[in-house]
Formats: structure tokens, C-alpha cells, sequence
């Protein structure tokens, strides 16, 4: 550890914020979620947000490890324990944002004791489930004194369709359904696998740079430029589909999907749309090809941050864009007067200063993970 | 639970055995079959848009302040506001929206506990001892008609109906059809308190009930057909009007 | 109450950290049953509903732990097409009965009046208190300088009858309020000499064309609006004539989009129709109206036979018999004309006069056919903005569907010349044959007036009645011409007993009206709701609602004769009108009391009841069990004994005896035709169109815009507009509609904040910008609680308190009195 104030710090502010998560989430769950800015319109907020995000986050890990192994390549080597933690980070955070999303977090078991197959979420639980199982085993293998070459290559056998089940499985908990024509529609599944692989690979990069940074472990130059040269063809596939979507919804869309189209990109989330293009893919793509800009290595992680944040605006815009728009093109149908605010009848969504205490739990759970997960197997094994 | 009766109270006075002989005779089922399933159809002509079906579900299932199992929807602009159609006229009429008790129902399929069901007779029921407040079935629902329990509920009369199961914080709820009305051979109350008596409940497997003449002869449709929910409430479309022509001298 | 929420949930939130170290699972279950699982229902009592609506609608309140938790109809009445009755306001009144505005004990002011500063006080001390004081003001001033104001006494026999009764015992002045609401419609005892004449609300489904103007029935009659489909669905047509499209509007085949105050303009123009292509009964006009009777061109009134032979009994009127080309006198004990004579209905004739003078006399019909002309269809264009041959459409349909009927309301009666309106309706009814007949008729609901029972034993002591003074009146002192049978208080007023109503409100020209109050020395509000009205009182007295009390109630709409039963004991110390009385009476003159007053509200109902009539062979026990009909006709229509025996009207209305208001159709017949000297003067002697005027005080270029304020389909009247679960419908905020037109012009948009003002007052609300009202006019419902807008005391800052004349020219008080004409108010409407 290179300065101790600096992890003192790190480690108060994780603590903090677990602290504050936890207090939050108590808070919500003895007073109920009208504490949300959520309603009966909008009813899923920031939590399924980071639900989407960090399922899509975790990607990372397992493509690279896995994807680099199929393909032969040694390149990524080093930085294979260290992605690893994160998917396992993204899965287990991803999977703690469904609870303070619950109205009744403590019958949560229900779900595990009689759950219904029909539901896309008890298969995305059950695929998530295998997913973190992938993730320890593989950690396993990765800290195993001798790494087993065949058990990595079984492991990536299995762990690359299911990398690609989770996120179509995500995708359809909301593609699967009729209500939402802005979910429905079949690219849904594509589009999550790509920017998972955006925002996955680009966690990586981000940490491992940091952790290049802050201890003595190296990813190596090779790696990370491999990684950079990765995460522009995971954008470029990501713009083809999202630009087929705004297309083929333009051309040819059902009114109310464009409707929806267009609360995106002149409504109300035209704000956070813009962002997501111009701050998540055309500033980041921009550092990432141009030589000149390259050359400061802090602009590397610059470029990573940006993408995950133009992740993030996507899994905003994603949901908010369906909730937004009214089911029923009728006016208005819905209660004007509010008694009182928690059951807020309109499509408004304002997050409370409750559910960003939560997110900032959740966030600290997150890196907390990462931070313990590089200390006990990364670095004290480069050390 | 049992699949039509609300879990029965020692020493029980039923509302519905309490009321005199001519109102109980009022709210009395038509026909039923020996295997029934509840339908509804709203005559779109008839209804005046007042909300009493509404305020009624509140009463009778203890709809907490800012819940609504049943609201109205204005065909128009804004709450009781026209628009103008095609042709440069004014047109308005009301759409009154509870749960359509879809035969093919997106909510029940994405619930993960299977708190969400439907039962014998049709009626797609929350069994609130299941639900576990993921508000998938929010999501899921075409129509928004299924309400959350966002807090402590508030109610403007400190105590409750006593006509109804209660509902935990973090629970979804909907219409039920007045499924325990039902128990006792009564029609929902929105059906009942429906002044316009827009309203026409009955069962959809008897041939000789109101509900499915009046579907025979009259045409209705469901609403958002496309969706492929087949939901068990229809509604009979605005009549076509007789203008009268302007004529010379 | 959001920020109570907030406090509570932070609260739970505090203690709720502390527990979690204990264990977040055992907090969870303590708060996850947000409703707990019930206790049975007690019982179920049937009541009937009855704001100041008319809708009578019969009720039952689900008690439980002595508290009402569900109020839904009874839908027991025998005639079951009137099942179930009862809207979504009725339906939300236990909101009522347990909100924060609920008068919970006696108060008294203590701080200026209108500060809203009150002390609880005991009941004794405060009917001490109002004890003292009356007597004081009635020592010195007469107790006539008290004034009673109570809202129509139809909903209530027994407890707002208990006012007539102390006011008979004490001798204060009791206040009108059909003719103070602009609801008696003018035209109804100018044209026929009753109070008001409509056909039951069933009878609406025996038309075959229905015609409704100013009336909006889908928002104003929701428990009867279905009756309109009904006939609908047997064919019928139904036309609306409204500046706005209102909801009746949207159902209707044909919406004519009147410009306001201008309905004698078109009900003219259809008659003119009428009369100008041979479509009208001329054998109705004849038989039961004034057509045939002639009129003295010299003087303007008709002529009598004592003019042609000098002085006779009985005096009758006289017809032009073209056979014989010779006046004849017809008889005056029944309408027709006698057999043989070929009664005229035009032309102009000479007769001579007993004393030899030669004079020209015509049948009234001809002066209502030469008033006619000015009105056709292409010449009232410009006034009313209507298409001139869609009027005539609209004529030729009216006459060719029979029965049709037409529905006047509110909107064509609230004006200053609303008479007119109302009598240019009637003679369309009339020209028709439609009156008398099931299906037809001319109906104006607005309001409930209807005194259906022989209430004199208990209203009256003995044979003392209680002094009537229109309240218009009381409001803004004597005017020129007020009937000298008016019996105004010789000392003006000094004291104001207000109970059933939200006067300070509901009242027109509520600035004028204060200006009234600030004279008095005592105001006294009884309500179970802290209206603007108590805020301003000197003393408030928490009444029960009818869900605590018993009461004997019937309505214009339906023959249904129903209780008020109490469901639950009174909510806090609340108390009934006629305990109040009692008690007060026990006070001031305990020998009244030992006399007159120590009756409970049964025994006042069985002694209604035992009047007979139309209470004939009902008993107290029935009433219990549910709705009776009183005894008349089915279906329920006025006039019959007119059409079909021939009985001269007007028909009594009740309760005053018929030679009270005989006199207002001298003639006995149906007057199209009014020779009162202030007719003639005014040039109102057959229906005509005059422009609305709104006092002359707000010249309309400097107030272009119309003021409408009809009633708001969540409330009825001010009543629930603090009620919960309306507000979350319609969201609690006055909206004021204006045209797309008049917003661009104003540069106002929707949303914005808009003061809209005339002379007399101003309120500031929000601009709701839609075509659906027409273009030179701005809707704001009458009704709004005043602490709902921005600014203001209420829409009746603006409104207009002037008296007509013409209501002026006899005086039976809620039957010929001052009709107030609220939609005959400008305006002018600015964003702010
Ligand atoms: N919901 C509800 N129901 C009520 C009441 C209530 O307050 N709320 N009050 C009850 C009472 S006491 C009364 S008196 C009645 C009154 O009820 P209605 O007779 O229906 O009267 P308003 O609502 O005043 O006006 C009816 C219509 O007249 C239109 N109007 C306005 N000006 C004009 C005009 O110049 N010409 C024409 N042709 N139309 C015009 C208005 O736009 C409105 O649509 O309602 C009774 N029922
Ligand atoms: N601008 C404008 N103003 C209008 C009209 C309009 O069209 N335009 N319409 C007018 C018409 S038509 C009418 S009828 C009037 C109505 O005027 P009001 O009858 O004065 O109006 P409400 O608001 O119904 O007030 C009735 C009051 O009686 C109280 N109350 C109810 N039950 C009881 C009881 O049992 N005992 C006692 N003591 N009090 C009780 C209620 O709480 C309420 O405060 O308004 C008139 N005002
Ligand atoms: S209307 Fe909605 S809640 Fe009701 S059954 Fe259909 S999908 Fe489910
Ligand atoms: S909220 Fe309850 S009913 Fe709805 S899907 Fe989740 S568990 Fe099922
Ligand atoms: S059927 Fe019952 S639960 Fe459903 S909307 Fe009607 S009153 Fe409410
Ligand atoms: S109660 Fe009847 S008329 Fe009123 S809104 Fe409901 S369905 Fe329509
Ligand atoms: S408010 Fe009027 S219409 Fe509504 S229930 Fe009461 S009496 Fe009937
Ligand atoms: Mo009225």
C-alpha cells in the first residue's frame, strides 16, 4: 500500500457508505417505498437502474477471461483474476439492488420456495445464480497455486452462452413484455449484450488502471491497449444496434413506440440521451482512436469512466423512456389531487435522497468487493 | 385462501345479509351457471363519467387515499375535456378502467411467486400473503391498473370496512371483481352504484344472463385488442349520433 | 396533512434506526399489515342524501364501531327504474362526516370577525350566549330584525322547518333562498301561476325528442341522467343548447353552441318557426292559453266584459267569435272555449265600449305573432351566433316528434331576464300541445324548492305563520319597487341566524353582502363544516348531518317520500336544528317551549303525515322500512287537471293556498299575454328578447368577457369541495376556462395564474385554455371554496345582485319574488 491516508480514506468512505446504504434501506423498509419518488406510474426507479447496469457490468470479467482463453490468446493474463472480481462484484450488487426494490424484502424467499417458471425473473435468478457460480469457480481456478489451463477452457465453454443468457434473460425481464411496446421489441437482448460488453470491459480497464496506479500490479501495456482496441468494436456494435433501433423505429415504428422514441430524443430524456451518445460514445470513441489525445495515460481511464456513465445513461433512458409514456392514450385518467406525495399519480419520477443513500450503499458494497477481492487475491499474490 | 371467499371473521354480521330484502334483491346476480366466469361490460353511451363506480371500490375494498383500483378515462384532452375529431366536432366520452381480468394475463405469467393467479372462476385475484412487492406485474400490465402499497396506508374513516382481506405495506393490489360479494350472489358494487347503470356484470358461460345478450347483440370490444390479453371486461362503443341538418326556409 | 405524513414518517424512520441493531426483521413485521383485518359490520341503516342537490337519493351507511365506513344507495326504491340513485358524492360523505373541516363544539369568536379565531365553548354557555343576545336585539329593535336564512326547505321538513317554527314563535323574519339561488324560474308564474311545474325524472324516457337548454343533467342530475339514454334508446333525439359542450353536450345529437344570455333569442326564433309554417296546435292555444283573449289596443290590457256592459260578477275575459263577428265573454271556471264559438287568434277588431267608446281590440296571440316577427331565425343570427337553418331544423324536429319535451336549467334561468327566457320556452311547449302530457312538457330543475307535504302543523303555531322576506333584501337593503307585502323590518336587520347554507359563498355579490354583515350585531351559523359562512359567524353551532339525524325529505325529481335516519350518535357534540331550537326557545320564552316546542322529530313527522293529501295513508313505520310514494299521478306530471278536465290553473302551489298565487294569471289560462302595469311599461307583455345587462355597471368593452359559473359536477355547490377523494380527481385547483381565442389575446396560456374581475370583485385562479367554452365567455364553477383560489372570496365576488322589476310585481315569497341572475355578470380576465 503506497499511502496509507489514501486508504484510510477510501476504506471510511466504503464504510461510510455502507453505513448510510444500510440506514437508507431500513429507513425505506419501515416506512414503505413511498419514501421512492417512485408511483403507480413509474414504478421502477433507480434500483432497477442499477439492476440493468451492474448485470450488464459484470460482463466484463467473464468475456474477457473466457474470451481470451477460446480464442488462445495469453495476452489478457494478468488481468484475469482482477476481472473476475469485478463481474463478481457487479453480480452480487446487481442481485442486492433487487432488494430495497422489493415492497417486502423479507418474503423474498417466496420467490426461491414456490417460484413461478413463467417469470423472466425467476430464470434471469436462476442464470444469475449460475453466473456468480462461474465467477467464484473461476477465481477458484485463477488462485489455485497451478492454474489449470483445462478447467479455464471448460469454464469459458460454459461461462460464454451463459454470459450471453444472462444478458438476453435481463433484457426479456423487460423485451418479454407486451405492455411496453419501447421493451418490446427483439433487439432488446442484443443491445444489452453489447453494452454489457462496453460498460463490462470498460470497468475493467478502469480498474485495472487504477490498481496499476495505487499498487504494484501491472496489467501490462499490451493488455490494456488489447482491451482498448476491444471495447471499440463492443461500441461499434453497440451504435449499429441502437442506430437499427432508432431507425427501423423511425421508418416503420408503431406510433406509440415512436412516441416513445421521442421522449428520448427531444423529450423529457432527451438530456440523458444526449449525454449517453455524446458524453458515453462519441467523447470516449474519440480518446480511444486518436493518438495525440491517447498519449496522456489518464485519458484511458477518462474514456472508460465516460463509458460506463454513457452505460448508465442508457439503462435510465431504457426504462424511463417506457414508463414515461402513458399505457392507455386516453386522458387522463389518473387522480390529479395527491393527498399525499408518495402515491404521486403522474409519469414524474424524481429519485429521493433515499434512494440515492441506497445507491450510495450499493455502490460501496460494489467497490467494497472489488477493493477486498484485489487485496486478498491480486495483489497479495503479486506481492 | 380459499379461491372465492375472503377468510371469514368469527361472529361475522355480512353487509350483504344486513341489507333489506329490495336492496339485496337489487345486487342480485341474474343467472348463474354451474361453472361461472365473470365478465363486465361498460356501455360507453351510458356512462356519464361521474366516478361512482370509483369512489364505491374504495369504499367497499378500502382503497387507501391516492389508490384507485378504478378510475375513469376521458376519450378527450384533459379530465372532462373534449377534442375535436376530424371532422371539426367535439367529441368526449369516458373509458372507466379497473383491472380487465385478462384471460391471458401478462401480469400472472411474470409474477415470481405466483402470488398473481387466476381463479375457477376466471378472476385474476393477489394472493397477499405471496406477493413480495417486486411490482413486475406493474410493469407487465398493458392496462396500470394494479396499485401499490407505498406506506402506511391512510384512510378517511379510522377504521375498516370489515368487508374485505387486508393488504400488507409493499404489496400490489387490484380489483378483485368484489370476489367476496360474489361468495354471497351480489354483483361488485361498482356495478352496483353505477347510477347510469353503465355497468353489466354477469356470467360469461351463461347463455341467458344480461351480460351476454347485451355482448350478442351489441358489438363490443375490448380494449387494446392488439395486445393479446383477451381480458373478460368489454366495452360497448358510443352510439353513432342522428345530427340534425341545417335546412333552407 | 403532506407535511403530518413527512413528520411521521421520519419519526417511524428515527425509531427505526435504533431498532434496526435490534433486528430489521422484527420491524418489518410490525408495520407490514397496513390495513387491519376487520371487525363485522354493526349494522346497516338507510338514510336519504340531501345537499342542497334535489337528488333525494336514497342511502345506507355501513356502521361499524359506531362509525360509517362505507356509504353506498339503498336502490330500494319500489319503482325500480329509479335504482340505484345516488352519485359519487353521496356515495364520499362519511368523508364528510370525519374531515379536519368538521365542526366538532360550539364555537365563539374571539378575534375580529373573519379572523378565523374561535374558542370551543359548552353548549350552554353559547346558547346562553345567542339567548341574550336575541332577546336584546328583539327588545329593541323587533324581532323581526332577525333574519333566518336557511336553504331550501325540501331536504329537510322537520329540522328546516323547525326554522319556520321559531320564527312563527318568536316572530324573525325568515329568508327565501329558490328565488335567492335565480332557481325559481320567473317564467313559471308569469306563464302558468305556479312555483314551478316539471315532470318526474322517469318521464324523461317517454320522449321522443328531448331539448335541453342550459341544463346539463349528465353533471347536475347524475342519478336521473340515465332516464336521457333511455329515451335515446327509444329513438329519441336529443338537442343541447349550451355556450359550452358540457357533458350533457357530449351525448347529445345535436350541441348548438349558444352565445350566452341570448335563449329568448332563440326559443323566439323556434316559435316563430312554429307559428310561420303552420306546425303549432292552434286548438291547444285556444283551449288552455291566454291566444284567444282580447287585448284593448288603447290601453294595452285585455278586455272584460264590464268594459262592454259595465260591472259584472264575475267579470269575465273576452274572445272575437269570427261566426258571429261579436266579443264574447267566456266563462271563467274552465279553460276552453264554450261550444259554438269560433274563437279568433288574430286579426284586429272594433267593440264598443259600455260607455260608447269605440276601441280596437286584438286576440293576444297576435301580439305574440307580431312580437314573433322580430325574432326570426336569419334576425336573431347576430344575437344568439347561431346558423338560421339549423334553427329551423330544430323547430321542424320539435314539432314533428311528439311527445317532446324541454328541459331548461340553470344556465338559461340565472339571468336577469331568465323570465323571458323561460317564457319564450313555455310558448314553444305550448304552440306544441306538449304540455300535460307524459313525454312533453316544459321542465326547469333548478333547485330544491318543492314543499310536497301539508307541513303547516308543524312549520306554523296555530294559525301564526312566519314572516317571509326574500333574502335578496336582507342582502342589499329595500329597492325602489319591492312589493309592499314584504315584510321588511321596520329597523332594517341587526342580527343573522344562518343555518343549512354557506351564504357568504353561495350569496351573489358577496362584497355587497359583508358590507350587510358588518351592520349586524350578531351572526350565527349552524353547519357541520367550517365554511367561509361560520369562519365569518360570531358564533358557530356544530350541526349533525343527515347520517345523525331524523328527518322527513322529498324532491322535485322523484314521488319518493324517504327519512333521514340516524346511522351513528352525533360526531362530537354536535347537534340537531331542532334540539337547537329547543333549546334556544327553553331560553327565551319558556312558556313557547312548554306550548309548542316540546316535540320530538317523529312526532313532527306524524303529524305531517296525518295532514293527508299527498302524505294520504302513509304511515311513519313504512318510511322506515324505505321509500313511499306520495299520492300523485304515475308518472307524475303537472297539469293534468288542466289538460284533461279543464280545471283553470294555476294549480296550487304548495304550501301557500291557491288565491295566493291566483292572481298571477288573472285569466286562468295559460298568459302569454301579461297586462300588469310593469309589463306594459317595460314592453314585456309577450315574451321578447332582452339583452343580458349585468346591473349596467360593467360595460362590457371595458369587461368583454361573460362570467359563467354553472355547477361543478364534484361538488354540489360548496359542499364537498374539501372531500378527499374529489380533490384527487379533479386536483383541488379552480380552473378558469377560456378560449383559445380570448387566452392568445390576453397572452395567457394554460396554467397561468389569471385574475378575473369586474366591478364588484376579483379572484385569482389558474387559466384552463379549451375550445369547449365559447369564444367572448369564461367558465369558473360556482362552488370553490374561497381558500381553493389564490386570491378572493369565491366566484360571487363578481356576481350580480340586481331585482328585476318584473319579480317584483307580486310578492309570494320562493314563488313571485327577486330571481337572482348569476350568469348575467361581465368580466374581464388578466394573466397575473
Ligand atoms: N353536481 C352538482 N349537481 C347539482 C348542483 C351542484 O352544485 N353540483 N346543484 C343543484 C342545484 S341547486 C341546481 S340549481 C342545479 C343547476 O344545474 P343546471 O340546471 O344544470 O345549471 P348550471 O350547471 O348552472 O348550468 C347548466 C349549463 O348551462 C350552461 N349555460 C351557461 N350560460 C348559458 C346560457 O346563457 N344559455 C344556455 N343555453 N346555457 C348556458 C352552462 O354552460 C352549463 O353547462 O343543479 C343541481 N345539481
Ligand atoms: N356564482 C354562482 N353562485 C351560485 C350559483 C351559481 O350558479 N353561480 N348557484 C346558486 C344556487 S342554484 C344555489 S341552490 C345556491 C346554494 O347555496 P348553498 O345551499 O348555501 O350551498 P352549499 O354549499 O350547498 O351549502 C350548504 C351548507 O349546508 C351545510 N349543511 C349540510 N347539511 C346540513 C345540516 O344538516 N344542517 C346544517 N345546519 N347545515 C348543513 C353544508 O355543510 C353547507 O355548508 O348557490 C347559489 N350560488
Ligand atoms: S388488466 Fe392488468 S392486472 Fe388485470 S389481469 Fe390484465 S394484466 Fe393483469
Ligand atoms: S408485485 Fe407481487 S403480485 Fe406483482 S409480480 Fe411481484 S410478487 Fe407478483
Ligand atoms: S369489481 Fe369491485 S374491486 Fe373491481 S373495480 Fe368494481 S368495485 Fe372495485
Ligand atoms: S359509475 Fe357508471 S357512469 Fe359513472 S363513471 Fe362509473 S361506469 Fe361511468
Ligand atoms: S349528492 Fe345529490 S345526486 Fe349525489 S347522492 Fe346525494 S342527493 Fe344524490
Ligand atoms: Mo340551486
Amino acid at each position: 500500500m503506497t499511502d496509507k491516508r489514501a486508504w484510510t480514506v477510501w476504506i471510511s468512505i466504503l464504510g461510510l457508505g455502507l453505513l448510510i446504504g444500510f440506514g437508507s434501506f431500513v429507513y425505506q423498509v419501515t416506512s414503505g417505498l413511498g419514501v421512492t419518488g417512485l408511483s403507480n406510474t413509474v414504478s421502477w426507479g433507480m434500483y432497477i437502474v442499477s439492476f440493468m447496469f451492474l448485470v450488464g457490468v459484470s460482463a466484463g470479467g467473464l468475456i474477457v477471461v473466457a474470451g481470451a482463453e477460446l480464442a488462445g490468446s495469453q495476452r489478457f493474463e494478468h488481468l484475469n483474476k482482477l476481472a473476475v472480481i469485478c463481474s463478481i462484484a457487479a453480480v452480487t450488487t446487481a442481485a442486492g439492488s433487487i432488494l430495497p426494490d422489493l415492497g417486502r424484502p423479507f418474503a423474498a424467499w417466496k420467490m426461491m420456495v414456490h417460484p413461478n417458471f413463467t417469470s423472466p425473473l425467476v430464470w434471469d435468478m436462476g442464470v444469475l445464480t449460475v453466473y456468480l457460480l462461474i465467477g467464484a469457480i473461476d477465481l477458484y481456478i485463477l488462485t489455485r497455486p497451478e492454474v489449470s489451463r483445462k478447467s479455464l477452457r471448460i469454464m469459458a465453454i460454459i461461462s460464454l452462452p451463459v454470459a450471453i443468457i444472462v444478458h438476453s434473460v435481463t433484457a426479456w425481464i423487460f423485451g418479454l413484455l407486451v405492455a411496453r411496446p419501447f421493451w418490446n421489441t427483439p433487439l432488446l437482448a442484443p443491445l444489452f449484450i453489447s453494452s454489457a460488453l462496453v460498460s463490462g470491459t470498460a470497468l475493467v480497464i478502469a480498474t485495472a488502471w487504477v490498481v496499476e496506479r495505487v499498487t504494484p500490479w501491472r496489467a501490462g501495456s499490451e493488455a490494456m491497449d488489447g482491451l482498448r482496441r476491444l471495447i471499440l468494436w463492443f461500441i461499434a456494435a453497440d451504435v449499429f444496434l441502437l442506430g437499427t433501433e432508432v431507425m427501423t423505429t423511425f421508418v416503420s415504428g408503431e406510433p406509440d413506440h415512436r412516441r416513445q422514441l421521442d421522449i428520448l430524443l427531444v423529450g423529457r430524456l432527451a438530456p440523458v440521451f444526449w449525454l449517453e451518445i455524446i458524453v458515453g460514445v462519441f467523447l470516449p470513441t474519440i480518446i480511444l482512436l486518436s493518438n495525440r489525445v491517447r498519449k496522456h495515460s489518464w485519458m484511458l481511464l477518462v474514456a472508460a469512466v465516460l463509458l460506463i456513465l454513457g452505460v448508465f445513461a442508457k439503462r435510465i433512458n431504457i426504462l424511463f423512456a417506457a414508463e414515461f409514456e402513458p399505457l392507455i392514450d386516453l386522458a387522463p385518467g389518473i387522480p390529479g389531487g395527491r393527498p399525499s406525495q408518495q402515491f404521486r399519480p403522474d409519469e414524474v419520477y424524481i429519485p429521493t435522497l433515499v434512494e440515492f443513500g441506497v445507491l450510495f450503499g450499493m455502490a460501496s458494497l460494489f467497490f467494497s468487493i472489488i477493493t477486498f477481492g484485489v487485496q486478498m487475491f491480486v495483489i497479495s499474490k503479486n506481492d | 385462501m380459499s379461491e372465492t371467499t375472503p377468510s371469514p371473521v368469527a361472529s361475522r354480521v355480512s353487509p350483504i345479509e344486513a341489507l333489506s330484502a329490495a336492496s339485496r334483491e337489487y345486487g342480485t346476480i341474474d343467472v348463474r351457471s354451474e361453472h361461472p366466469r365473470w365478465g363486465m361490460t361498460v356501455d360507453l353511451e351510458r356512462c356519464v363519467g361521474c366516478w361512482s363506480c370509483a369512489v364505491i371500490c374504495k369504499s367497499e375494498n378500502a382503497v387507501p387515499l391516492g389508490l384507485w383500483w378504478n378510475r375513469i378515462l376521458t376519450a378527450g384532452e384533459a379530465l372532462d375535456t373534449p377534442h375535436v375529431n376530424e371532422y371539426g366536432n367535439h367529441e368526449l366520452h369516458w373509458v372507466p378502467l379497473a383491472c380487465q381480468h385478462c384471460d391471458d394475463a401478462p401480469c400472472e405469467k411474470v409474477c415470481p411467486t405466483s402470488a398473481t393467479y387466476t381463479n375457477a372462476e376466471g378472476i385474476v385475484l393477489v394472493n397477499q400473503d405471496e406477493c413480495i412487492g417486486c411490482r413486475y406485474c406493474m410493469a407487465a400490465c398493458p392496462y396500470g391498473v394494479r396499485v401499490f402499497n407505498w406506506g402506511t396506508a391512510e384512510h378517511p374513516v379510522p377504521v375498516g370496512t370489515g368487508m374485505i382481506e387486508s393488504r400488507p405495506v409493499g404489496s400490489v393490489e387490484k380489483c378483485t371483481l368484489c370476489v367476496h360479494r360474489l361468495a354471497e350472489n351480489q354483483v361488485p358494487s361498482c356495478v352496483w352504484s353505477c347510477p347510469a347503470q353503465a355497468r353489466v356484470f354477469g356470467d360469461l358461460e351463461a347463455p341467458d344472463s344480461r351480460l351476454v345478450q347485451m355482448l350478442e347483440s351489441r358489438n363490443p370490444e375490448v380494449l387494446l385488442e392488439e395486445k393479446g390479453t383477451r381480458p373478460k371486461v368489454s366495452y360497448l362503443q358510443p352510439r353513432r349520433r342522428r345530427p340534425i341538418e341545417p335546412s333552407e326556409k | 396533512m403532506t407535511s403530518e405524513v413527512t413528520r411521521r414518517q421520519l419519526l417511524t424512520g428515527g425509531a427505526a434506526l435504533t431498532a434496526a441493531t435490534v433486528g430489521v426483521g422484527a420491524v418489518n413485521s410490525s408495520v407490514d399489515r397496513s390495513i387491519e383485518l376487520s371487525e363485522p359490520v354493526d349494522r346497516v341503516v338507510r338514510t336519504t342524501c340531501s345537499p342542497n342537490c334535489t337528488g333525494a337519493c336514497g342511502q345506507l351507511a355501513f356502521v361499524r364501531d359506531g362509525k360509517v365506513v362505507k356509504i353506498q344507495q339503498a336502490a330500494d326504491f319500489p319503482d325500480k327504474v329509479y335504482n340505484p340513485r345516488g352519485c359519487m358524492k353521496g356515495l364520499s360523505y362519511h368523508l364528510q362526516i370525519y374531515n379536519q373541516d368538521r365542526v366538532m363544539t360550539p364555537l365563539i369568536r374571539t378575534g375580529a370577525r373573519g379572523s378565523g379565531e374561535f374558542r370551543e365553548a359548552s353548549w350552554d354557555e353559547v346558547l346562553d350566549l345567542i339567548a341574550k343576545e336575541m332577546v336584546a336585539i328583539g327588545d329593541k329593535d323587533g324581532w323581526d330584525s332577525i333574519h333566518v336564512f336557511g336553504q331550501v326547505p325540501g331536504s329537510g321538513y322537520i329540522h328546516k322547518g323547525a326554522n319556520y317554527r321559531a320564527c312563527a314563535t318568536l316572530g324573525m323574519t325568515h329568508g327565501t333562498s329558490f328565488d335567492l339561488n335565480g332557481d325559481l324560474p320567473m317564467g313559471m308564474p308569469i306563464t302558468f301561476g305556479v312555483q314551478n311545474a316539471e315532470h318526474e325524472a322517469k318521464d324523461w324516457a317517454n320522449s321522443k325528442f328531448i331539448l335541453l337548454i342550459g341544463a346539463n343533467p349528465i353533471e347536475t342530475r347524475i342519478p336521473d341522467a340515465h332516464f336521457l339514454f333511455d329515451a335515446v334508446a327509444n329513438g329519441a333525439r336529443m338537442v343541447v343548447v349550451d355556450p359550452a359542450f358540457s357533458g350533457t353536450a357530449s351525448k347529445a345529437d345535436t350541441w348548438l353552441q349558444i352565445t350566452p344570455g341570448t335563449d329568448a333569442a332563440f326559443a323566439l326564433s323556434l316559435a316563430q318557426v312554429l307559428v310561420e309554417e303552420e306546425l303549432g296546435n292552434m286548438q291547444f292555444m285556444r283551449t288552455y292559453t291566454d291566444a284567444p283573449l282580447l287585448v284593448r289596443a288603447d290601453t294595452g290590457k285585455r278586455l272584460l266584459e264590464s268594459d262592454l256592459v259595465g260591472a259584472v260578477t264575475p267579470d269575465r275575459f273576452v274572445v272575437w267569435d269570427v261566426t258571429t263577428q261579436t266579443a264574447l265573454a267566456i266563462p271563467l271556471d274552465r279553460l276552453g272555449i264554450p261550444q259554438g264559438i269560433d274563437a279568433a287568434l288574430e286579426g284586429s277588431f272594433a267593440v264598443v265600449l259600455a260607455d260608447g267608446t269605440a276601441v280596437r281590440v286584438s286576440p293576444g296571440f297576435a301580439h305574440v305573432v307580431a312580437e314573433l316577427q322580430k325574432w326570426t331565425p336569419e334576425k336573431t343570427k347576430e344575437i344568439t351566433g347561431l346558423d338560421p337553418a339549423m334553427v329551423r331544423s330544430v323547430a321542424r324536429a320539435y314539432a314533428a316528434e311528439s311527445p317532446a319535451a324541454i328541459i331548461m336549467g340553470a344556465g338559461s334561468n340565472h339571468w336577469f331576464h331568465g323570465d323571458l327566457q323561460g317564457r319564450a320556452l313555455a310558448l314553444c311547449a305550448s304552440l306544441t300541445g306538449n304540455i300535460g302530457k307524459s313525454g312533453g312538457g316544459f321542465s326547469v330543475y333548478v333547485g330544491q324548492y318543492k314543499v310536497r307535504v301539508k307541513w303547516a302543523p308543524w312549520v306554523n303555531i296555530g294559525d301564526i305563520k312566519a314572516k317571509i322576506v326574500a333574502s335578496i333584501y336582507f342582502l342589499r337593503g329595500k329597492t325602489p319597487q319591492m312589493h309592499e307585502s314584504v315584510p321588511y323590518p321596520k329597523n332594517g336587520y341587526k342580527a343573522l341566524f344562518c343555518t343549512f347554507a354557506n351564504m357568504f359563498v353561495q350569496a351573489p355579490d358577496v362584497n355587497r353582502l359583508y358590507k350587510t354583515l358588518d351592520e349586524l350585531d350578531l351572526i350565527v351559523t349552524v353547519d357541520h363544516q367550517l365554511t367561509d359562512t361560520a369562519a365569518y359567524s360570531d358564533v358557530v353551532l356544530p350541526a349533525t348531518t343527515w347520517y345523525e339525524k331524523l328527518d322527513l325529505t322529498a324532491t322535485p325529481l322523484h314521488p319518493f317520500l324517504q327519512l333521514q335516519q340516524p346511522a351513528i350518535s352525533p360526531v362530537g357534540e354536535s347537534k340537531s336544528e331542532l334540539w337547537i331550537w329547543q333549546e334556544l326557545m327553553r331560553r327565551i320564552d319558556p312558556v313557547a317551549y312548554a306550548a309548542h316546542w316540546q316535540v320530538t322529530e317523529e312526532d313532527a313527522i306524524r303529524m305531517i303525515l296525518a295532514e293527508g293529501g299527498p302524505t294520504e295513508g302513509i304511515t311513519f313505520e313504512q318510511l322506515q322500512a324505505g321509500p313511499v310514494r306520495l299520492k300523485v299521478p304515475d308518472p307524475d306530471i303537472p297539469f293534468l287537471a288542466q289538460i284533461n278536465d279543464l280545471v283553470p290553473f294555476p294549480p296550487q302551489s304548495m304550501p301557500v293556498a291557491l288565491d295566493k298565487t291566483q292572481p298571477f294569471v288573472p285569466t286562468g289560462r295559460i298568459e302569454f299575454y301579461k297586462d300588469f302595469d310593469t309589463f306594459l311599461e317595460l314592453g314585456e307583455q309577450v315574451p321578447t328578447y332582452k339583452p343580458p345587462r349585468d346591473d349596467e355597471s360593467n360595460d362590457p368593452t371595458v369587461f368583454p368577457l361573460r362570467f359563467l359559473t354553472p355547477h361543478s359536477k364534484w361538488r354540489i355547490h360548496s359542499t364537498y369541495g374539501n372531500n378527499p377523494w374529489m380533490n384527487e380527481i379533479h386536483g383541488g385547483r379552480p380552473p378558469v376556462l377560456i378560449h383559445p381565442d380570448d387566452a392568445r389575446s390576453r397572452q395567457i396560456k394554460e396554467g397561468d395564474e389569471v385574475e378575473v374581475a369586474n366591478s364588484r370583485g376579483r379572484v385569482v385562479a389558474w387559466a384552463q385554455v379549451t375550445d369547449s367554452v365559447k369564444a367572448g365567455s369564461v367558465i369558473l364553477h360556482e362552488g370553490w371554496w374561497p381558500r381553493t383560489f389564490k386570491a378572493g372570496k369565491g366566484v360571487n365576488e363578481l356576481t350580480s345582485s340586481e331585482v328585476n322589476p318584473i319579480h317584483e310585481v307580486h310578492y309570494v315569497p320562493n314563488m313571485w319574488a327577486p330571481s337572482t341572475g348569476w350568469k348575467d355578470c361581465n368580466c374581464e380576465v388578466r394573466r397575473v
